[in-house]
């Protein structure tokens, strides 16, 4: 047996150990080649929506990078720790630390090289399968399939890398502790873990503090949520290190409630456990809440797309800011349509841009006249009188203006203008409809309208718009509509014609299409979704694949325990039920209070960023991590159980 | 009344080579009664003492505990029959480092769910009678061994156990906190009643007991009984366990 039979026996024979680490870190090689593989892609340059699909694959890259020297970092510094018994033995045996370090660092290189192999072979398997996915779902033209020699290259260099380096760094830091020391290896009996009611009380502060943060006041910037997510971070790390331990501390003072069957032994062994593992505990929290912060957006983002669309009866706005060029224009839209043999009604509006400051919310001011002749055009019921100073307003339905617009009679304040105008709320009596791409309207009297009119200041008259609102009888929306739906195609080809019309100076007067905007916002988010599920997916995994070594490295201690617990009476029964209970925590309370996160801040920044109500999204998110940590919970609790039970007796 | 009856036991671990860790071992143990079980290494003293603790099961004959045969128990029922018919006290303790003193001695009751009124009576009194009530509020590793084996008593003694078995239970000690383990064991079997099966190298231990047998390589060989003093009894043992191992072996074999 030489040297390298020597390490490579250790792997194979340690498979158990090695197992999960190996297989996250084969993931991620995966991933991050499979993406590699998109951004070397020739065709992806072709295409705008291609390039924008490559930047976001290129910041996933990154952090994917990232989290694997994390995660690498980690996984090594812990199999070292754990097989300290085994280093005391080669000490013992006459090995130098010069060669034990050689060892270590073969070992690492044999897994590394495994799990980069293991890795490109699984990628280029799913290749060609990805490149079909990422073209449907961001709906680019096919990409061929090729081989991918520079983002297999690019991939194994990069990992490579990351592997040597860092089992060269871990062996820097390893402390060399005397043969006693390995030799006794865990078994030393662990001190009560400490905690500090100071540092404790600083953490439940830290936490609260975020959320005030994101909460109070006017006006919500940058730094701010930077300092909020600063503070929720390092409240998320106390919460962990400090206050968990001090909730049991508590819990543990109530004899009467702890001396009941097994919970004096789980509870007692979970201060233990979560101390020793905050560290992880920690990182996984916030690994899995910006995940499933990431994805309650984007499905917030998706669901508010829709309601956006459903919620806007025209299909197209034309915005006049040249009345130069409004008869050409108008010429030329006519002409589009009706080559395409489109129906269409038009209504003219002039609405104010105004601004509630109260409420912090945007909103179009129309006169009712203006606004019944929409509703005339819709076929829908008109509004009736309204008196001077009074107003009725309109909000999407879903959406943050619904709380500040709906309800009884309230107190309304228009902003933006030198005199603010005040206004009665009157109550709906009839149904009401959005008129324009704008989600909130408030409709005056005719008179107080024009009155609002002429007294604008020559700054405030740059908030007053006059559009020409486009109705096809035609193009329902009532359901989102798909991409390929007529609606969709022309609403593409009229706006690019624009485009192409202001391009050539032909105009300075600008269309939206409800259709191309709905398409474009769903093609981005579903890029965004596409490449952050992978991001997801890795956090989800190797979080697991930390808790599964961190539980095996324990694995000892537990069946000394068990077992010497089974001679005095500890049934079978008890031993699963106890042993399920300390795993479940483990894994279910990273993803409960990361879905308590999650849940707090999109709802209040939701609030902020017209995300509408983000419950429904932060469920689904933080749903499906909990489905995935339940799958591993189950195959992992079954392993240990089983190991547990070897012990019984 | 018996307390513990062993009849015909044999145990054989089967494999390439079966190995007979005992023959026909008959043992009875009195109620009240302190009896020792000593042996050279491999005799098979350990497996006598796996067996009567229903860790391990035999391959023929009889235990019977207060007259309950535990072998013929299911596995649930097993675990509820150790913790109220059977103490351990053990070498290296086995108290668990996460728990306190006062919990550590506890835990069988509480995970036979007793009330609360009565494990809180329970370890009073069992402290008080042990005098480790000062420490109860301790950590395993802030106490010294004596202490420890001390507390691992008390939690074999708290459910009142029909048998208390030690396996080597001075086996780690000091000799100061050896004599003092074992006579508070002699005082626990005189002042209690409590039955009491001790399996030791050590003949100091030994000597403590009512009875000491003898086993040898998977058979019981002989017996002394107490009786007069303990100075002379533990030289008795001694002259046994040469006898029986260690040097005197050569002889024996040679004088059949």
């Amino acid at each position: 047996m030489n040297f390298l039979q020597f390490a490579f026996n250790n792997v194979r024979r340690n498979a158990r150990a090695y197992f999960a680490y190996f297989l996250s870190s084969a993931f991620m090689v995966m991933i991050f080649f499979t993406y590699a593989m998109f951004i070397f892609h020739p065709g992806i340059a072709e295409s705008e929506m291609g390039r924008m699909t490559s930047i976001g694959m290129e910041v996933a890259e990154y952090i994917i990078f990232v989290f694997s020297i994390l995660f690498v970092l980690f996984s090594i510094g812990s199999f070292l720790k754990a097989r300290s018994k085994e280093f005391g033995v080669l000490s013992l045996l006459g090995a130098t630390t010069g060669s034990i370090n050689r060892l270590v660092f073969l070992e690492n290189l044999i897994i590394g090289v495994g799990s980069i192999a293991a890795g490109l072979a699984g990628g280029l398997l799913l290749s060609k399968l990805f490149l079909l996915l990422s073209v449907k779902v961001t709906g680019m033209n096919p990409l061929p399939f090729y081989v991918p020699w520079k983002a297999m290259g690019f991939t194994a260099v990069a990992f490579l890398i990351l592997f040597v380096v860092l089992s060269v760094f871990t062996l820097i830091f390893f402390r060399k502790n005397q043969v006693i020391e390995l030799l006794g290896g865990s078994s030393k009996p662990k001190t009560e873990p400490r905690v500090s009611w100071v540092l404790a009380l600083l953490g439940v502060a830290l936490l609260a503090s975020a959320v005030l943060l994101l909460k109070g006041g006017n006006g919500l910037d940058f730094s701010k949520v930077m300092l909020a997510a600063a503070t929720g971070i390092w409240g998320t790390y106390f919460f962990y290190t400090q206050v968990t331990v001090a909730i049991i501390r508590l819990l543990k003072r109530n004899r009467r409630l702890l001396w009941r069957g097994t919970r004096l032994l789980w509870i007692s062994e979970m201060a233990y456990k979560i101390k020793d593992n905050a560290r992880m505990l920690f990182m996984v929290t916030v690994a899995i809440s910006l995940a499933s912060m990431s994805v309650g957006v984007i499905l917030a983002a998706n669901a508010q797309n829709e309601r956006v669309y459903k919620a806007n009866p025209f299909a197209f706005t034309y915005g006049i800011y040249d009345e130069a060029f409004f008869e050409k224009d108008m010429a030329w839209i006519d002409q589009q349509l009706s080559e395409r043999g489109i129906r269409y009604e038009t209504v003219e509006q002039e609405s104010f841009f105004g601004y509630i400051r109260s409420s912090e919310l945007y909103v179009n001011v129309l006169s009712r006249s203006v606004y019944n002749k929409a509703t005339e055009l819709l076929g829908l019921q008109g509004l009736p009188k309204i008196g001077p100073g009074q107003a009725i307003a309109y909000a999407m339905e879903g959406s943050a203006a619904e709380h500040a617009l709906k309800g009884p009679t309230l107190p309304l304040t228009l902003s933006f203008l030198e005199q603010p105008l005040e206004l009665e709320l009157l109550p709906n009596e009839v149904p009401l409809t959005g008129i324009s791409s704008n989600i909130s309207v408030v409709v005056l009297s005719d008179a107080d309208f024009t009155k609002l009119k002429n007294g604008l200041t020559e700054e405030e008259q740059n908030r007053l718009y006059r559009n020409i609102e486009i109705y096809v009888p035609d193009w329902q929306h009532k359901e989102a509509p798909r991409l390929q739906d007529p609606e969709i195609v022309i609403g593409k080809q009229l706006f690019h014609g624009m485009m192409e019309r202001l391009d050539h100076d032909e105009t300075s007067n600008y269309m939206s299409s409800r259709g191309r905007t709905f398409a474009e916002t769903r093609e981005q988010l579903s890029m965004l979704s596409f490449v952050g599920i992978f991001i997801a997916a890795i956090f989800s995994v190797s979080s697991a694949s930390f808790l599964y070594f961190k539980l095996y490295s324990e694995l000892n201690q537990d069946r000394r325990m068990y077992h010497s617990l089974s001679k005095i009476g500890l049934g079978e029964r008890e031993m699963r039920f106890s042993s399920s209970l300390q795993i479940a925590l483990l894994f279910f309370i990273p993803v409960v209070i990361s879905g308590i996160q999650t849940m707090v801040v999109l709802s209040l920044l939701g609030a902020r960023f017209q995300l509408g109500n983000v419950t429904l999204p932060v469920l689904t998110a933080s749903g499906a991590f909990l489905a995935a940590q339940l799958v591993y919970y189950i195959v992992v609790r079954s392993r240990y159980v089983v190991q547990l039970k070897r012990v019984m007796v | 009344m018996e307390m513990l009856k062993v009849q015909g036991l044999n145990k054989v671990y089967p494999g390439k080579v079966a190995t007979r860790a005992l023959q026909d071992i008959e043992l009875t143990i009195e109620k009240g009664e302190f009896v020792g079980i000593m042996g050279p290494s491999g005799s098979g003293k350990t497996t006598l003492l796996n067996l009567v603790s229903t860790i391990d099961t035999p391959s023929s004959g009889e235990v019977r505990i207060n007259g309950k045969n535990p072998h013929a128990l299911k596995r649930r029922e097993l675990a509820a029959f150790r913790r109220r018919e059977l103490g351990f006290v053990f070498q290296d303790f086995n108290l668990l480092d996460t728990l306190t003193v006062a919990e550590n001695i506890v835990l069988p009751l509480t995970l036979d769910s007793r009330p609360f009124r009565e494990m809180e009576r329970k370890l009073q009194s069992i402290a008080n009678r042990l005098g480790i009530t000062d420490i109860l509020g301790k950590r395993t590793y802030e106490i010294s061994g004596g202490q420890r084996q001390r507390a691992a008593i008390a939690r074999a003694m708290i459910s009142s156990p029909s048998l208390l078995l030690a396996d080597e239970p001075t086996g780690s000690l000091d000799s100061n906190a050896s004599r003092n383990v074992m006579e508070l064991l002699e005082t626990l079997n005189r002042t209690e009643g409590t039955t009491m099966m001790l399996v030791s190298h050590d003949p100091l231990a030994a000597s403590y007991c009512d009875r000491v047998v003898f086993i040898k390589d998977g058979r019981l060989t002989n017996e002394i009984h107490r009786g007069d003093s303990r100075q002379a009894f533990f030289q008795k043992i001694i002259d046994m366990l040469s006898y029986l191992g260690g040097n005197a072996h050569e002889l024996s074999s040679i004088r059949v």
